[in-house]
């Protein structure tokens, strides 16, 4: 089971605006290679910093009002929350040490 | 010595390895979900599984034979395999051969780095890794190596691309096998830069500029000849490319440029190869030289089984 948490235009100001953890937001879809190969590595990360960051992934096709909200024009893109304002944003296949690079200073 | 994940057993039985191999050499089903892209996106833990490598060694795997284009990796992954005795734990020769990404006299990143904060920070990951060669080492030791470096890595951002491959050595490699898949891709596309980087015949950012643009209208108008004769969608691929090559030789300035590209391509291919063949040469030593100590200790009274199902 993945440790990322489906987020919707409905949950994502309580799961996401809302948060008491910087949360980690990953823009994906179904059919993007990138996406999928990346998603190994989300998992690692989210087992890592369980409790101190939050994981979360949307859907751009099923939430296209969220993606344009963030003005995301490709997937993946990652977009780290924190207190309701994005951060850092990133795009592509991401391996463990970029995403130890950007949220080891947030832990 | 075996690290701490010492859970996976190579093979199980003889005939485990020897159906390997010969899945390998003939280019079968677990060659092609394994050591070719489709391992990126796929699960690969069958591998493991039902062949008892570590996982972290079946993830760097595929990359030494540049994801099945490399011909000639499969006499690697054969002498590989036959260097591995039946038993023996592998995720010790993972771990040394990731820290070749570091410590390499030729190609090794601690060549990168400058003296200084973020050269210490990246040694206090490698030490980790040496450890956990070892012995386990705690999740707070990996959290503090990393998050020392991330502290310190915008000190020296000309060693931006060695700190992020650092980054990823610096994992638990029995909790995230994977990264060993993100070390050995971040050494290969740096080794992949430095080969285009140092070529006789660099573009200039004009030239550069200049290829892409030609690059694109030869793409388009091959594309635009073949679609007035049928559907864009019954183009073959071979018919494209003939077009495209056609297309190019019409010109004999774009080609002069082109035909520059394809040397230089040929040149850094070259080079990368290298590269592999060098990694692909210590990890046989590698293997050679600890699985051999490590299967003499196992008490060959004891049965050996592949792995222990709840690492899984």
């Amino acid at each position: 089971m993945s440790r990322l948490k489906i987020v919707t235009t409905e949950t994502f100001e309580a799961e996401v605006l809302q948060s008491q953890i910087p949360v980690l937001v990953d823009f994906h879809a179904a059919w993007c290679g990138p996406c999928k190969a990346s998603a190994p590595a989300l998992e690692d990360a989210a087992r890592e910093f369980e409790g101190e960051i939050a994981f979360v992934k949307v859907d751009v096709d099923e939430e296209p009002t969220l993606a344009r909200t963030y003005d995301v024009q490709g997937v993946p893109t990652f977009i780290v929350m924190k207190d309701g304002q994005p951060i850092e944003r990133f795009q592509g296949l991401v391996s463990r040490g970029k995403l130890a690079s950007v949220l080891e200073p947030l832990a | 010595m075996s690290g701490p994940g010492n859970t996976f057993r190579a093979f199980g039985e003889e005939a485990r390895r020897q159906a390997l191999i010969a899945d390998i050499r003939n280019k079968g089903p677990i060659y092609t979900a394994w050591l070719t892209r489709a391992s990126i996106e796929g699960d690969i833990s069958a591998i493991s599984a039902e062949h008892g490598l570590h996982p972290a060694l079946a993830r760097l795997l595929p990359a030494l034979g540049a994801f099945g284009e490399a011909e000639d990796a499969r006499s690697f992954y054969e002498a590989l395999l036959n260097a591995i005795p039946v038993g023996a734990e592998t995720g010790e020769l993972a771990r040394q051969t990731l820290l070749l990404a570091w410590t390499d006299p030729v190609y090794g990143r601690a060549r990168m780095v400058a003296p200084g904060p973020v050269r210490d920070a990246c040694e206090g990951v490698v030490a980790l890794v040496k450890q956990s060669v070892e012995q386990a080492v705690d999740k707070k030791a990996w959290r503090s190596a990393r998050a020392t470096l991330a502290a310190v890595r915008h000190d020296d951002p000309a060693a931006e691309k060695a700190t992020d491959l650092v980054m990823s050595l610096g994992w638990d490699l029995d909790q995230a096998p994977g990264a060993a898949h993100d070390v050995i891709s971040a050494w290969a596309a740096a080794v992949n830069l430095e080969a285009d980087a140092s070529d006789e015949d660099c573009f200039t950012a004009e030239e550069s500029a200049t290829f892409e643009t030609e690059m694109n209208k030869v793409n388009e108008e091959a594309m635009d000849s073949l679609a007035q004769g049928q559907s864009v969608e019954s183009i073959g691929v071979e018919d494209f490319m003939a077009e495209v090559e056609k297309l190019w030789r019409a010109d004999p300035v774009r080609h002069a440029l082109k035909q520059r590209s394809v040397a230089r391509r040929e040149r850094s291919n070259a080079k990368v190869a290298a590269w592999r063949g060098s990694i692909q040469r210590r990890m046989l030593d590698l293997a050679q030289a600890t699985l051999v100590a490590e299967t003499t200790a196992i008490n060959p009274a004891e049965p050996v089984g592949l792995h222990d199902r709840q690492q899984l």
